[in-house]
């Protein structure tokens, strides 16, 4: 890996008791990047988070920022903005008071500090505001005068706590664009937290994903919605179905209830392992079609739901997959509940793993 | 369905007995107490009907009587101001304890108030007193008998003991009121400790401080069983004061006007603490 | 009874004044002429619990009068029936109070007269305290209380407290201290009376570092624990404190002893007046005077009532016999307030 990242997080353990909230966590930071920590609730994103911040105290680990471990020092000697989910305005002073506190706690001179609240007023167009208490303004507002408090310090590290979940879910798009692009017109690196997938894939650059404490997979978008690492991954990004079945031949997959798929791949593997497919790489056959990849499955149920039509397919035996047709031009029509239907999918997106999660590679043609 | 009662009318009706029990109990033996400190004593009849302004004139022009009334004030101010001193550490500390002891430090502190001051002080006569554990302490160390009773500073700390629990749980409550994460915030932004507390934790929880102040305050100058036993014989403060007046002498006039005096101080101090509270709350 | 819930319209009226005059005023206790019940308003603790021993279960009960005891300090007490005075009929019948009190509330006008025919044991009451407004119930002569252990030689007079022998070593109890102004007077000027006179002797004694103590009870742990080696305190109080183990004599003064007295006075709006004149009379039989002796160390007020056996030598005073004096009351409710206040400077300036 790269020599020169700008922070660099090594080994970063936080140990409660018997329990680890966070476990050997390693992240590379390059500078001006946003990395997003995603995961479910629980998964160790906000602590990880908290301990880069300083607030919580490493059991192991190093976080280096240009080649300085910042582990051991206290969260005021970091220099690292931070930005909350509860805003974590303060209450009694207005929103310049609120700007101006880091560079204040600095001790800069007066008339800098004049120039870089106004200079950050203007970028978050909060200047009619300077003189209002937080409590005098909108949930908006207040986000960007928590994201400017930070901005103002010129951090080294940017840090966003789940900085859209209070905020109106029409307001959310455009506060995104806005965080992204301050953050980018400034240089500044930054590491967000959100448990929300849609957020983090519009904002970031490079994508952690997180669970039990461990880190699943960094990566872009794209690398974590084609090339899963594990069954974990699959799901959570993109709703992947996931079949548990056993590799009999080089492309044959039996279900436990006996039904049999036809893969697109050849593998040297056999016995037990997971099928994770897209919904919306699954597509209906014609009855007659049979060449692979293919299935033969049972509609349970077809709800429109406007871009496509979701289906719940069951497979004779037990066991089911979702799979999402496109509506549109092709007017295609819909399948009836019952009707038996041949299923086939994109090969490319085939992901198959072993029973240790592991994911297994098909032979090369 | 019954008809609709206009509801000023409704507010009224339920307003209304509070309004007349507050008023019995309360503006009704003022009053009276007012009227009292207008009459003049009497050895024989006890009280004489009279309307002089002679009771409160005794009291001012009286250096004996207003030395009571600094010596009260001063007292109530150095354990109001001690009382937040050692009260705000320990209601910070319980506040933002996440730990199981939490309620076993709160049932601590609340624990003494089950016990009445009265017993209280008897168990510091205990302490300071003659043949007491500080006395024994001091005798083992080679020192001569001493008693730390009969002082300021037995009073001080007997009326410290008993409103300290006041203060910590006002202080806590408020405390917990703020969000840990703006102390969070503070501190990513550059504050160091002392400076996060003087710049964001004083701030808000001044009005906090503030209820507490004025609630050990009120209940120091009111002292009447710590400095009575604690301070014995020599030491002056208004309740005991007071009570002597009202219960030995007889004399129920001076008693009300010395009741008086003792209220209006007390009020007044109250009330322009809590606007000075008030506006530094907003100059903010 | 039924009667007692059908009040009269007079007596709502009775009640309702009493409520608007007097705040303090306990309502509940007004209709109980009828009942033969006896309100007695007293001192707590031991004090209650022997008069219900002694007087209430044996003397009265038999009579169908029913004790309700009101229970408190002296000075509220006092408040109370000062509070209560212009109310036709008050809460209490019988007020028991330190002699100097009973003659305050003479002086105000609120105790009712008594005579033999009210008050038949009246006639064996020893005449040194005998009052025409109230009934001497106890007395206990005012002694110098010593400890045996580093006084070797045992005071003789008022004036030794004031020599060099005891500079610092003298306690007073503060709510007494009169009491020892008036042992001064009656040392210093040959009579008790003269209590404004003995201001200067007072001053030498607070000023040389005598101790205050706010408390009777913190006199015994003063003596025990060395801080005092002398005090004028009542004789029966000697007693209590050594059964309770605490090393401690009593010297009687040669000049004679000043004489604490508890009264006992029927208020003038007493509401079952009869019972109270009752309870007064069996107070004053030897049985009751005895219970008292033997259990608290006081004395007797009677003639009839000679003591026996290990309470007879407990209480016995030496011989000759010392002067008991009571209190010289009227010259003691002319300088009191004057007094009280000159102490309060005193004490305050020390």
């Amino acid at each position: 890996m790269s020599q020169d990242a700008y922070l660099r997080i090594e080994g970063l353990t936080k140990a409660y008791g018997a329990t680890t909230a966070v476990q050997d966590v390693n992240i590379e930071v390059s500078r001006g990047e946003m990395i997003v920590l995603l995961g479910p609730s629980g998964c160790g994103k906000t602590t990880t988070l908290r301990l880069v911040a300083g607030f919580v105290e490493a059991t192991r680990g190093r976080i280096l920022v240009e080649g300085e471990d910042y582990a051991a020092l206290p969260p005021y000697r970091r220099e690292m903005g931070m930005v909350f989910q509860s805003y974590a305005l303060f209450p009694h002073l207005t929103v310049a008071q609120n700007i101006t506190f880091g560079l204040r706690m600095r001790k800069l001179p007066k008339a800098e500090i004049a120039r870089r609240l106004d200079e950050v007023l203007e970028m978050v167009k909060l200047t009619p505001m300077a003189d209002r208490y937080p409590r005098q303004l909108s949930g908006g507002q207040q986000q960007r005068v928590a994201l400017s408090r930070a901005l103002a310090i010129r951090p080294k590290v940017l840090l966003l706590d789940e900085p859209l979940s209070n905020l109106d879910a029409n307001l959310r798009q455009s506060v995104a664009r806005e965080i992204r692009q301050l953050q980018k017109a400034a240089g500044l690196t930054a590491l967000m937290v959100t448990h929300d997938q849609d957020e983090a894939m519009t904002m970031a650059d490079r994508l952690v994903l997180m669970s039990e404490g461990k880190v699943q997979q960094i990566g872009s978008q794209e690398e974590l919605y084609e090339q899963p690492l594990n069954p974990f991954v699959a799901r959570f990004i993109g709703h992947s179905n996931l079949v548990a079945g056993e590799l009999v031949d080089a492309d044959t997959f039996r279900l436990p209830g006996g039904a049999v798929l036809k893969l697109a791949g050849r593998y040297t593997q056999r016995g037990p392992h997971t099928l994770a497919l897209r919904p919306e790489r699954v597509r209906l056959h014609g009855p007659a079609d049979d060449a692979p990849p293919r299935a033969t499955v049972q509609v349970e149920d077809a709800t429109y739901v406007g871009g496509h039509v979701d289906y719940l397919l069951g497979f004779a035996g037990g066991g089911s997959l979702a799979l999402h047709e496109p509506t549109g031009a092709s007017g295609s029509a819909r399948r009836a509940t019952g009707e038996t239907v041949t299923i086939t999918w994109d090969g490319l997106s085939e992901r198959l793993f072993g029973s240790d999660d592991a994911a297994v590679a098909a032979q090369a043609a | 369905m019954t008809k609709r009662r206009p509801e000023g009318l409704t507010a009224t009706l339920l307003i209304g007995p509070a309004t007349m029990v507050v008023l019995l109990s309360l503006v009704l033996p003022l009053a009276l107490l007012a009227r009292y400190s207008m009459n003049r004593y009497d050895r024989r009849t006890f009280m004489v009907e009279a309307f002089t302004p002679e009771n409160y004139l005794r009291f001012v022009t009286d250096p004996f009587y207003t030395g009571v009334l600094w010596t009260t004030f001063s007292i109530a101010i150095v354990t109001t101001l001690l009382c937040l001193i050692l009260g705000f550490p320990v209601a910070y500390k319980l506040a933002r304890s996440q730990s199981r002891w939490k309620s076993i430090g709160v049932l601590l502190v609340i624990l003494p108030l089950f016990i009445g001051s009265t017993v209280r002080a008897l168990g510091w006569m205990g302490v300071l007193g003659r043949g007491g554990i500080v006395d024994a302490i001091y005798g083992a160390l080679g020192g001569s008998g001493i008693s730390l009773l009969n002082s300021s500073f037995a009073v001080a700390l007997g009326i410290l003991s008993i409103n300290l629990p006041y203060m910590i749980l006002t202080l806590q409550s408020v405390i917990e009121g703020i969000d840990a994460r703006v102390e969070e915030a503070a501190d990513s932004l550059g504050a160091s400790p002392p400076r996060r507390f003087w710049h964001v934790v004083l701030p808000l929880a001044l009005p906090g401080i503030g209820t507490g102040g004025i609630l050990v305050f009120i209940l120091a100058m009111n002292a009447y069983a710590t400095p009575f036993l604690l301070g014995g014989a020599r030491f002056q403060m208004m309740a005991p004061m007071l009570y002597r007046e009202f219960a030995v002498n007889n004399n129920w006039p001076f008693a009300a006007a010395i009741a008086f005096i003792l209220m209006l101080t007390t009020l007044t101090l109250t009330a322009a603490s809590s606007l000075l509270v008030q506006r530094r709350y907003r100059a903010h | 009874m039924t009667e007692l819930f059908k009040p009269s319209r007079r007596s709502i009226l009775t009640l309702a004044a009493g409520a608007a005059a007097t705040p303090f005023a306990p309502a509940i206790l007004r209709a109980q002429q009828a009942s033969g019940t006896v309100v007695m308003s007293t001192w707590g603790g031991d004090y209650a619990k022997l008069l219900t021993q002694n007087i209430d279960n044996p003397l009265l009960k038999p009579k169908g009068i029913e004790v309700v005891q009101d229970a408190g300090t002296e000075p509220t007490r006092v408040a109370k029936a000062i509070a209560q005075r212009r109310l036709p009929r008050g809460s209490v019948d019988v007020i028991s109070v330190q002699a100097p009190a009973a003659f305050d509330l003479e002086e105000a006008g609120m105790l009712e007269p008594l005579d033999e025919s009210k008050v038949p044991n009246l006639k064996y009451v020893q005449k040194t305290f005998a009052t025409p407004y109230s009934i001497p119930h106890i007395y206990s002569p005012q002694v110098i209380a010593y400890s045996p252990e580093r006084v070797k030689e045992p005071p003789k007079s008022f004036s030794d407290l004031t020599s060099e022998r005891y500079v610092g070593k003298v306690g007073i109890l503060d709510n007494s201290y009169i009491w020892v102004a008036m042992a001064a007077a009656l040392k210093e000027q040959g009579d008790a009376g003269k209590i404004a006179e003995v201001k200067a002797v007072m001053e030498k004694l607070i000023k040389s570092g005598a101790k205050t103590y706010t408390s009777t009870e913190a006199f015994a742990p003063g003596i025990k624990s060395g801080e005092i080696d002398v005090g004028l305190v009542w004789f029966a109080r000697v007693l209590f404190w050594s059964k309770g183990g605490v090393e401690m004599k009593a010297a009687f003064p040669a000049e004679g002893c000043l004489t604490y007295v508890s009264s006992m006075a029927v208020l003038k709006n007493a509401p079952n007046k009869a019972a109270a004149f009752a309870y007064l009379n069996a107070a004053l039989e030897p049985a009751a005077q005895r219970g008292f002796a033997d259990s608290m160390g006081y004395h007797p007020t009677i003639t009839n009532a000679a003591l026996e056996g290990d309470v007879a030598q407990r209480l016995a005073l030496p011989e000759p016999a010392p002067k008991l004096i009571p209190a010289p009351y009227p010259q003691l409710s002319a300088v009191r307030d004057d007094m009280n206040d000159w102490w309060r400077r005193l004490l305050e300036r020390r």
